[in-house]
């Protein structure tokens, strides 16, 4: 634990001096982007929390979308050509606890792909204030 | 009251949760018996229910100074992530000062009902912090020792503000939780030591990083007031490293500093609590 404490600090100053790449790059680009949302899809398939909210979803326009939304807001430089996230929800009613199991989903699927916790948090951090135009819709 | 909290904790484990937010966002139980650090209480709610969903926590906390020790026990139960309403009891077993004062075994015991109420914010999504404001009704059952020493009364009330925000990925990439508290409060050493009569108002601090989604490593430093003349009451601080394995149980390891308590200076010592949600 104490090595976990000297590392968290030297990472915390060595973080602080560093200049930054876009969080797209240092999560590895385009390609662990992908294998990202594809866990994550894979994940939440199969989670009975989620899933029957997503059964009239077209997969494969979602998860394109979903990768493109990603690289725009992590700096990736992408478009993104979908819907606005108020509008692509609607009729959806996705509850609050709904939310929270996609971003469990996430996290699951990020340390599938062993990403560090992080660049992790740093996604959902990106990602959280998406959650206004999701839920409840 | 161990033993219940105990069957309590098992119970929890097997029963469905309202376990719609995310982890380690209940807090763990403070010692009062309401959702927050080990000290000081959070303007979170206990357990991990969601707006649509109730749940609720089940604790049992062990500190030991060498002189003292103090078990605190209860539960309590979150209502649509809006209102938490727990109840405790503290066991303060006097150690060193019942030998001194020759009346081997003497203890003194409290009793915390609380209620919280989340007035305003979230404390992972929203820009602003989760506010809560709480009351804390205190019942000394052993007033005899408070009263010699210059308590007034054997109950009372405390209330308090809290404001609790994650900063996420806030501290180098870590989430970063901190909490202010405001507390008015007639109680010496908690209420353990009884009432005065005059409110003082104390504030109370609390920050935490997640190491990961599982750990968490914090401090917290509550002021306190110090009206008793028999004997200066100081500070508490802790340092704290909480584990949340899952939904269902989660554990707090801490170094709790107390300072004076009834005379007998530097108390400090381990704080263990394991906290079970449902």
């Amino acid at each position: 634990m104490r090595n976990a404490i000297i590392r968290f600090v030297l990472f915390a100053l060595f973080a602080a001096c560093a200049h930054q790449q876009p969080l797209y790059q240092r999560l590895g680009g385009e390609p662990v982007v992908t294998a990202i949302v594809d866990s994550f899809i894979e994940r939440f398939a199969d989670d009975t929390r989620v899933a029957p909210t997503f059964a009239k979803t077209d997969i494969a326009k979602f998860r394109r979308l979903l990768i493109e939304q990603i690289c725009n807001l992590t700096g990736g430089g992408c478009t993104y050509t979908g819907r606005s996230m108020p509008s692509s929800h609607e009729g959806m009613k996705i509850t609050e606890s709904q939310f929270n199991a996609i971003v469990e989903d996430l996290q699951d699927a990020m340390n599938r792909q062993r990403i560090p916790i992080d660049l992790q948090n740093e996604l959902i951090a990106t990602l959280a204030p998406l959650r206004e135009g999701i839920i409840y819709k | 009251m161990k033993r219940a909290v105990l069957v309590l904790l098992l119970c929890a484990s097997s029963l469905y949760a309202g376990d719609g937010r995310l982890l380690a966002t209940g807090g763990a139980t403070q010692l009062e018996g309401c959702a927050g650090g080990g000290i000081v209480p959070w303007a979170v709610l206990s357990g991990y229910a969601t707006e649509d969903q109730n749940g609720g926590t089940a604790f049992l906390t062990y500190v030991a100074t060498g002189d003292y020790s103090l078990w605190s026990a209860g539960g309590a139960f979150t209502f649509h992530n809006r209102v938490e309403i727990s109840a405790a009891e503290q066991r303060l077993h006097l150690g060193t000062l019942a030998e001194a004062l020759n009346l081997p075994g003497a203890e003194l015991r409290q009793q915390v009902l609380g209620v919280k109420v989340k007035l305003l914010g979230d404390v992972v999504y929203t820009k602003m912090p989760q506010v809560s404001a709480g009351v804390q009704y205190k019942r000394n059952l052993d007033f005899d020792i408070p009263k010699l020493v210059g308590a007034k009364s054997s109950s009372g009330v405390d209330v308090y503000v809290a404001a609790t925000k994650a900063f996420l990925a806030g501290a180098a990439g870590r989430h970063l939780v901190l909490n202010g508290t405001l507390r008015a409060t007639k109680a010496n050493q908690t209420g353990l030591l009884g009432f005065g009569d005059d409110y003082d108002i104390v504030p109370e601090v609390s920050a935490a990083v997640l190491l990961n989604n599982n750990v968490a490593i914090g401090a917290e430093y509550r002021v306190k007031p110090d009206n008793l003349a028999f004997s200066k009451e100081d500070n508490w601080s802790d340092f704290f490293i909480g584990y949340f394995p899952n939904k269902n149980v989660s554990f707090v390891i801490a170094v709790a500093q107390l300072g004076t308590i009834a005379t007998l200076p530097h108390q400090s010592g381990l704080y263990l609590s394991v906290q079970g949600s449902f």
